[in-house]
């Protein structure tokens, strides 16, 4: 050990074991009723008394998980892209090209930073209904992309901000138009932001439910978080087999977390939040 | 130079960020604003405002909404800012192990989480309950979802623990940019340890908090499938918020004018905070500079 | 295994059933007719679809069922794009009501299928409930019903032996003494899940209904009756079984479904609301007891009066089915979605429903030609007894509807006296005549 345990480093470690605890508990519960029988089910215990796999193995046969895991990986993808894509205009026309009435367009923007979805949703669904895009991954992907934007400019604005303005000169002397420098002088530089904003803008995709709710009605375009009231089904008797299915849903992001979780905090470090 | 000789070019950039913006945030706004001036016969009239005015559960869904903001943000940022210290400044080993395992809840998508927690709260046979048998307290076991003075709370408990591990990891970035010096000479036992906590780390970190009030308040009042899924709004109406309200007057009592007007006023609610955070912060950070 | 069950079953039934089928439909290639639905559960409809396929080679069902609240904010999102699909399951009155514009008049179309007199194989009571809300003047069907039921009390029997309780409670006193008893004996006495909101209007119109007997149909039309002196006795009702603790502890935050059926399926609960579709988890249940349903029994909510007389049989339509006009815009595609709704209410479709005890016949003369216990046989046959003597069991209205569940839910939440919680109600129940 590096350091000399101290008074306080054994109380937070204390801290921190409890807290990790309460963090993991409920998925624990989660698999522990999947592996249960009916009568079990209710059982307060945290771990079954006797266990059971019948549910994995009815469920995992079942396997139609995979097109919600889909369409939640594709709406999440395409979000983040067309976020960034939207954001680093944005920011890169206010905070380097200048552009007239550069204020006015960041006021306008920021002022539906803490805009929330919920407030948007009715005029949104007529649109999406009107235009035929009810059932279309756009649907999804151009509402969450709007719902990022306030955010990432003001993030990915300011690190525009502290770039100094001999780098850019120094490119555009060598002759380079104002898209080559935005490739190859500015984004690599505001990189750790776009990270930043990319991380957030997928949690909130991967997450989101209530647009779903709404504009994904066919089967076939249902995004994850719709999956367990798909099959909580009103009538569905066996508590095994939904947490089964929960799990299953719970466990593959968390898994893909702690394999990529080394160059997601790498790419945060580097640049973190600057208000 | 580019610049002068082709004065379109700037709009070029914006043009997706705007259209966008304009399609799905401006468009909405203004049909929402127009759509609540519409009255039960299509005339132009301010009725769906003072029914709002009259309306009990929309101002239990307001006052929610603030409570939702101020229990969140407070909440996530303590337990956050706590947690985080605790890895980066005082536990000699397993940093990574904590920080990731924290961050977990995170990745959950909440309506797995709703059903998981709705089980643990159950009265009768939920993980709370052994909890309380085990102590033999089974008898006095609350029904926190049940109760309409703690359902709102117990499911913003739900949402606490799901953020909790966002702040950590933004705070444990955010500690990880100080000059490690600063930090070596603020780990030190007992209160004047902590006294550097306040007066060097705190302010140090400032930015960060900052921006975790802002995100902590988006996400408070986007927060709908926990709500939805765990107490649909009730038991009378006591878990309502204006994102809850405005589903319920739009989708199940097909009363779309005046959820239009729920909605103009949650996004003024929005604007509101908007303006005062970002008055706190001038003010908190002139306070320190 | 559910799976398995139900297309065994299926099987089954296309042997005794095919003589009965529809003849084909003429048109050349395989016609799809879509079809949404909440209810019958997946492998029920799946194998009411393989049943029909068979039997008409040339239609191609294509079916989604989704849980109730999922279910109608994808029908309202689809009605507003245009995004229908040819047939919906619908419940009657509001739901029926909200997506009338886009349902075809069913009157013609049930001449057709069943003959001028197609009336008589429904009861007057699904009659009445079918067109529950329908504008004054308009005598129409929207939708018709495949299958009824009745709202009923059900009870543990090996629960109640082993708390030492004979038969189940006749009068309130009774239930509240039994109650006790079953607590005692570490059962949730009367299981409410009192979150799900339609639950608790079933359990109120059943206590109405002893207390304010004429006010119950009018308060379902939409009138305001509800400062009547027998609507506020029966919130009061309502709130002794939460104070006297007849609920199980936690009630408001708790679910019928899944929560409450599983819990009962468990063994866990002396008491629950349920109705007559609750025998069709024998024929998806694996718990022995279910199976059989040898362990449990049917009874009518108390007289809440001492001397008084247990609540009438009550209920109506399960569930119905309308045709969409974009259904209607196809002739081919019309012409087929009328075949498949005549198989869902009585042919092929309702049949193999019926053996897998899913609730009861709304058309006359349907019966389940599976092997029933003695036990089972019984409490079919008392269902069907009481079926065309049920009392309406919707509210019309969703804001009234809301209303009272708000209502009922404060004052069970002792927030609320029953008399406030009914006045709330009036208002909001005038306040809707005032806007329609």
């Amino acid at each position: 050990m590096r350091k000399p345990l101290t008074r306080s480093g054994l109380f937070a470690g204390a801290l921190l074991l409890a807290a990790t605890a309460v963090s993991l508990v409920p998925s624990i519960y989660m698999f522990d009723i999947s592996l249960r029988n009916a009568t079990d089910s209710f059982s307060p215990a945290l771990i079954a008394s006797h266990v059971t796999f019948a549910n994995w193995q009815a469920i995992l046969l079942h396997g139609d998980l995979a097109r919600f895991f889909l369409n939640s990986a594709l709406v999440s993808v395409a979000t983040v892209a067309l976020t960034l894509v939207c954001v680093i205009g944005l920011s890169y026309a206010i905070s380097r090209l200048r552009i007239k009435g550069g204020h006015i367009l960041l006021l306008l923007v920021v002022s539906a930073l803490l805009l929330p979805l919920a407030s948007l949703l009715v005029p949104i669904a007529k649109l999406l209904e009107m235009l035929g895009m009810t059932n279309s991954y756009f649907g999804l992907i151009g509402p969450e992309t709007a719902i990022g934007i306030p955010f990432g400019t003001v993030i990915v604005k300011a690190a525009m901000d502290e770039i100094p303005v001999a780098l850019e000169e120094a490119a555009r002397i060598d002759g380079a138009g104002s898209f080559a420098v935005l490739l190859r002088v500015v984004v690599p530089l505001v990189q750790p932001s776009l990270i930043v904003v990319a991380i957030w803008q997928f949690l909130y995709s991967w997450n989101e439910f209530f647009l779903a709710l709404v504009i994904m009605t066919r089967d076939a375009m249902k995004p994850l978080p719709l999956a367990p009231l798909y099959y909580q089904g009103p009538f569905m008797t066996d508590p095994g087999k939904l947490f089964a299915i929960l799990t299953l849903i719970a466990v593959v992001p968390m898994l893909a977390y702690i394999v990529l979780q080394r160059w997601f905090v790498a790419g945060l470090m580097e640049g973190g939040v600057k208000g | 130079m580019a610049r002068r000789r082709r004065p379109w070019e700037p709009w070029l950039y914006v043009l997706p960020g705007l259209l966008v913006f304009a399609i799905f945030i401006a468009y909405p706004i203004l049909a929402n604003i127009v759509g609540s001036l519409v009255g039960t016969h299509g005339e132009l009239s301010l009725a769906n405002y003072r029914q709002a005015a009259s309306d009990a559960v929309f101002w239990t869904a307001v006052r929610n909404s603030g409570i939702w903001v101020v229990a969140c943000v407070l909440a996530e940022g303590a337990i956050g800012f706590t947690l985080a210290l605790a890895i980066e400044l005082y536990v000699p080993i397993g940093k990574v192990a904590f920080r990731t395992l924290l961050f977990l809840p995170m990745v959950v998508t909440p309506s797995v989480i709703a059903l998981v927690f709705s089980t643990i709260y159950a009265p009768g046979y939920g993980l709370l309950f052994g909890l309380f048998d085990y102590f033999g307290l089974a008898g006095s076991f609350p029904a926190i979802l049940g109760d309409p003075s703690t359902a709102t709370l117990g499911v913003i408990a739900v949402n606490v623990w799901q953020w909790c591990g966002f702040f950590v990891l933004m705070y444990c970035v955010g500690l990880a940019q100080i000059d490690r010096e600063l930090l070596a000479a603020a780990a030190i036992d007992g209160a004047a340890g902590l006294a550097r906590v306040r007066y060097v780390i705190w302010p140090l970190l400032w930015p960060t908090t900052t921006s975790l009030v802002v995100l902590g308040t988006i996400e408070a009042l986007q927060q709908f499938p926990l709500i939805f899924l765990m107490t649909e709004g009730g038991p009378a109406d006591s878990t309502q918020t204006l994102a809850t309200y405005i589903f319920q007057t739009a989708f199940v009592l097909n009363e779309t004018h005046y959820a239009s007007a729920v909605a103009v006023v949650l996004f003024v609610l929005a604007l509101v905070l908007i303006v005062l955070q970002y008055r706190l912060g001038r003010a908190e950070q002139a306070a320190h500079a | 295994m559910k799976l398995k069950t139900a297309l065994l079953s299926a099987g089954a039934v296309l042997l005794l059933a095919a003589p009965a089928a529809v003849p084909a439909a003429k048109a050349a290639g395989p016609v799809t007719v879509t079809v949404w639905s909440w209810t019958p559960v997946t492998p029920t409809m799946n194998a009411e679809i393989a049943a029909i396929e068979k039997a008409h080679p040339n239609i191609v069902v294509k079916a989604t069922i989704q849980p109730h609240p999922v279910y109608s904010v994808s029908l309202q999102a689809a009605a507003g794009s245009g995004n229908l699909p040819d047939i919906v399951g619908l419940s009657p009155g509001a739901e029926t009501q909200a997506y009338r514009p886009h349902l075809i008049n069913l009157t013609p179309v049930a001449e057709s299928l069943w003959g001028k007199n197609w009336q008589s194989h429904y009861s007057d009571a699904l009659l009445t409930e079918a067109r529950f809300g329908n504008p004054a003047g308009d005598s129409n069907f929207y939708a018709l019903p495949q299958e009824a039921q009745l709202n009923n009390l059900w009870y543990n029997i090996p629960a109640f032996k082993k708390a030492g309780i004979k038969a189940p409670p006749r009068t309130l006193a009774e239930m509240e003494a039994d109650a006790a008893k079953l607590r005692k004996a570490g059962y949730m006495p009367f299981y409410q899940g009192a979150a799900t909101g339609v639950f608790d209007v079933w359990t109120f119109l059943m206590i109405a209904l002893q207390t304010a007997p004429n006010a119950v149909l009018p308060a379902e039309q939409g009138q305001a009756v509800w400062d009547q002196p027998g609507m506020t006795e029966a919130a009061r009702v309502w709130q002794e079984l939460f104070t006297k603790q007849v609920v199980q502890p936690g009630a408001l935050s708790a679910l019928q479904y899944p929560t409450g059926a599983n819990l009962f399926a468990a063994g866990r609960v002396g008491m629950i609301g349920l109705g007559s579709w609750w025998l069709q988890e024998t024929g998806l249940s694996q718990v022995p007891g279910l199976k059989t349903m040898s362990d449990y029994g049917t009874f009518s909510f108390p007289a809440v009066k001492a001397g008084g007389k247990p609540t009438p049989p009550f209920g109506g339509v399960d569930f119905g089915w309308g045709i969409t006009d974009k259904a209607a815009a196809s002739p081919d595609v019309l012409a087929a979605s009328k075949i498949v709704l005549k198989e869902f209410i009585s042919g092929v479709g309702e049949q193999v429903a019926l053996n897998q005890l899913n609730d009861l016949p709304a058309f006359g003369g349907m019966k389940p030609t599976v092997p029933m216990s003695a036990h089972l046989t019984a409490v079919y046959e008392n269902y069907i007894k009481e079926l065309p003597l049920a009392h309406p069991h919707v509210i019309g209205n969703p804001v009234i509807n809301q209303s009272l569940i708000s209502g009922l839910q404060a004052i069970g939440a002792g927030k609320m006296t029953p008399e406030a919680a009914m006045a709330e109600v009036q208002k909001t129940a005038l306040a809707q005549q005032k806007a329609h």
